[in-house]
């Protein structure tokens, strides 16, 4: 097959060896590139429960077949790995240049297991490792140690690291490359778990595709697509976090104060005519912005470097605010000053923590705080009241570290903190299976609630990324959506995820999925491969993928049980505003449930079917005595 | 009519957050969105009074409508 190098670099941190392993096309056919292979790689790589801060853990890391081949927006790289924070499927998207590296490179995938004796650095040249003691950088930020290696090995390698969140084993860290995050579920603990410090790479070759002149060809409609596009210029203006006055104002649905509220509140309910939040990008963009930073071969960058340069947290400096952010370390912290947010956003990323996590952690901390739960004579004298961003920023800082009695209760996450402080604050830890729900209030948004209860990693919101749908009422083929009904919500949500999950195959960013659409992905496919692959097909290997992440997770077994609500969501209506009153009830949720499984192809205890994993070929991976109905 | 128009799609009309249209007799969506200079295709949902309808329905000078374009997120 063209556009793939039928190689990959296996690497064995405890014996400091690597080596290459050849991989048939079939391997390639059946699940691609970038989130397919590094999904198929980690499920073979591992067995069932294994300790995901253990040596037995493996990180795979694969471009999608779009990265490296100048297909706009084609920059997406995979990162899979067993969560320490949910303990099942771990999945990290990320837009790398390392992954352009790796296209270069001559293998098409990384495989990290072990854990060696030293802080080390991974040095790949192609297909050559090299095992570099990295304890100069040890407690370094992720930033400034990118910086020092590109500076002593040279600018043409691209690179990531962990910060001190994940060498502090932080369950809600992640990985930084060059400031763009494979943030959410633990990624940067398992990193820290291998003592492993970063991976520098570069590739000197040049990939063969099946047709060079098409692919051309390709590239330039899609350019010019996505130039013409209103969405490339709101984009490229205010970034991902566009809608958010929409999601306050039209919807009610920016959940904020910990999920008190379903908008902003006391931000909207006082502006006057004309006035902005000042979150909202619409106002600090324009004023705070440096230059675009945009993802590999991205020709419609969101991605910016915004710098504060008065006051206070002058000299913050950071890609952001993504939307995410927003929320995570505005609305749900009753955080309305950009320029607080900026500083907590950077010190997110520098001590390498994924950033929704940590500020839906702090959220619950407050609230925690607010009632009276938390120990106030240890807490070292920090009032962490709701909105007082001095005092977040002063948590977050402590987090990292592990440091004091609310460094240690925070930094692995809201599960295991409710868990350790007891006392029903369960009732207020906004996660799934442990991973914190991002910027979508899902009581208001009842598709969406089911997207983040059935996904493999958690409340994720782009493993399905029915917001837009539910939202609108309509999309692509998608039509009469009602978010506030929970009926017919099984199949919209099923196939979003097939849908999605190609994606992060190809390696295409989901904010161009209302361009490129299904359609857009086969014949930039067989360009590249030479393959003969139609709209169904790009579809089924989303299923495909999908299910074997599944199946990873019911080896776990991570099952129906889990596939839950915050207890927020399923019993506190949301208060005020345009979705007054909603939330999702356990009827709801488990009727939900019934349809998404029926849906699936997979049994009522959310286990995938002999017959279905034999339709999509899977049964020479998984183990069938795990599957349903044998 | 007053049509509201959301996100993105606001380009289309200067940066406005909607526009004011007079009509003597029911029009069809497409055909106001061509008076408007909103291109169809990048319209996802049409709201009338807060409900979505077609884009091949019609629509009266008494109706409030809104373009939505798809919300693309973060």
């Amino acid at each position: 097959m063209k556009g793939v190098w039928n190689k990959v670099l296996k690497i064995d941190l405890s014996s400091k060896k690597a080596e290459i392993v050849p991989v048939n096309d079939d391997v390639y056919k059946k699940y691609n590139m970038g989130l397919g292979i590094a999904t198929y790689f980690l499920y073979k790589e591992t067995d069932g429960k294994i300790d995901p801060l253990g040596p037995d853990n493996v990180v795979v890391f694969s471009p999608g077949l779009f990265v490296g081949t100048g297909i706009p927006t084609g920059s997406k790289s995979a990162m899979t790995f067993k969560s320490p924070l949910t303990g099942g499927f771990g999945r990290a998207i990320v837009g790398a240049y390392l992954g352009v590296e790796m296209r270069k490179s001559g293998v098409d995938a990384i495989i990290i297991k072990g854990k060696s004796d030293n802080l080390v650095t991974l040095k790949i040249d192609n297909e050559n490792v090299e095992f570099i003691d990295a304890e100069e950088y040890r407690g370094m930020d992720s930033v400034l140690t990118q910086e020092k290696l590109r500076e002593k090995y040279g600018k043409a390698y691209r690179t990531c690291a962990i910060g001190r969140a994940g060498e502090n084993l932080s369950k809600i860290s992640g990985v930084d490359f060059e400031e763009r995050q494979a943030a959410r579920a633990g990624g940067g603990a398992v990193f820290g778990s291998k003592n492993l410090k970063a991976v520098i790479m570069k590739g000197d070759k040049k990939i063969e595709f099946s047709d060079e002149e098409k692919l051309k060809e390709l590239n330039k409609k899609w350019v010019n697509i996505i130039k013409e596009h209103p969405a490339t210029k709101a984009d490229m203006d205010y970034g991902s976090g566009e809608f958010y006055d929409w999601m306050n104002r039209e919807r009610g649905t920016f959940p904020s104060r910990n999920w008190q509220w379903g908008y902003f509140q006391s931000v909207y309910d006082n502006l006057k005519e004309g006035e902005k939040s000042h979150i909202d990008p619409y106002y600090w963009s324009p004023k705070y912005t440096v230059r675009h930073h945009p993802c590999p071969t991205c020709t419609k960058p969101c991605g910016r470097i915004i710098e504060v340069k008065e006051g206070k947290y002058a000299g913050t400096k950071v890609d952001g605010i993504e939307y995410e952010v927003l929320y995570s370390l505005g609305g749900v912290l009753e955080i309305d000053d950009v320029e607080a947010v900026a500083m907590m956003n950077e010190i997110c990323d520098r001590e390498g923590f994924d950033a929704i996590s940590a500020g839906v952690t702090i959220a619950w901390a407050m609230e925690a705080y607010e009632k009276d739960l938390l120990d106030k004579d240890k807490m070292e004298g920090i009032e962490l009241t709701f909105g007082n961003a001095d005092a977040a920023i002063e948590v977050l800082k402590k987090m990292a570290k592990r440091e004091g009695y609310i460094g240690e209760l925070l930094a692995d996450g809201t599960k295991a903190a409710a868990e350790k402080l007891g006392k029903n604050s369960d009732q207020f830890a906004i996660n799934i299976k442990g991973l914190e729900l991002p910027a979508y209030d899902v009581r208001g948004i009842k598709g969406m609630a089911l997207a983040l209860a059935v996904s493999v990693r958690g409340a994720c919101h782009l493993t399905a990324g029915v917001y837009g749908i539910e939202l609108g009422g309509s999309w692509w083929k998608y039509k009469g959506i009602d978010r506030l009904s929970s009926d017919w919500k099984g199949f919209e949500v099923k196939s979003a995820e097939d849908l999605a999950t190609t994606y992060d195959i190809f390696g295409l960013c989901k904010f161009s999925r209302h361009m490129y659409f299904l359609e857009g992905i086969p014949e930039l496919n067989n360009a590249i491969t030479g393959g003969e692959m139609i709209d169904a097909d790009v579809m089924t290997i989303g299923e495909r993928v999908y299910n074997l992440q599944k199946m990873f997770n019911i080896r776990e077994g991570i099952d129906r049980k889990y596939d839950t609500l915050p207890y927020r969501v399923t019993h506190n209506p949301i208060p005020k505003g345009v979705s007054k009153g909603a939330y999702v009830s356990e009827e709801e949720l488990q009727h939900m449930l019934d349809e998404y499984y029926m849906a699936r192809g997979w049994s009522k205890d959310s286990t995938p079917t002999g017959i279905k994993l034999a339709s999509l070929d899977l049964l020479d991976v998984v183990d069938e005595n795990l599957a349903a109905g044998i | 009519m007053k049509i509201r128009v959301y996100g993105i799609l606001r380009q289309y009309i200067d940066n406005r957050e909607s526009v004011e249209r007079d009509i003597s007799e029911p029009i069809k969506i497409n055909e106001l969105l061509r008076d408007v200079g909103v291109p169809e295709k990048y319209v996802f949902v049409v709201e009338k009074n807060g409900k979505a309808i077609p884009k091949d329905s019609l629509v009266g000078n008494e109706d409030e409508i809104s373009l939505i374009p798809f919300i693309s997120g973060g």
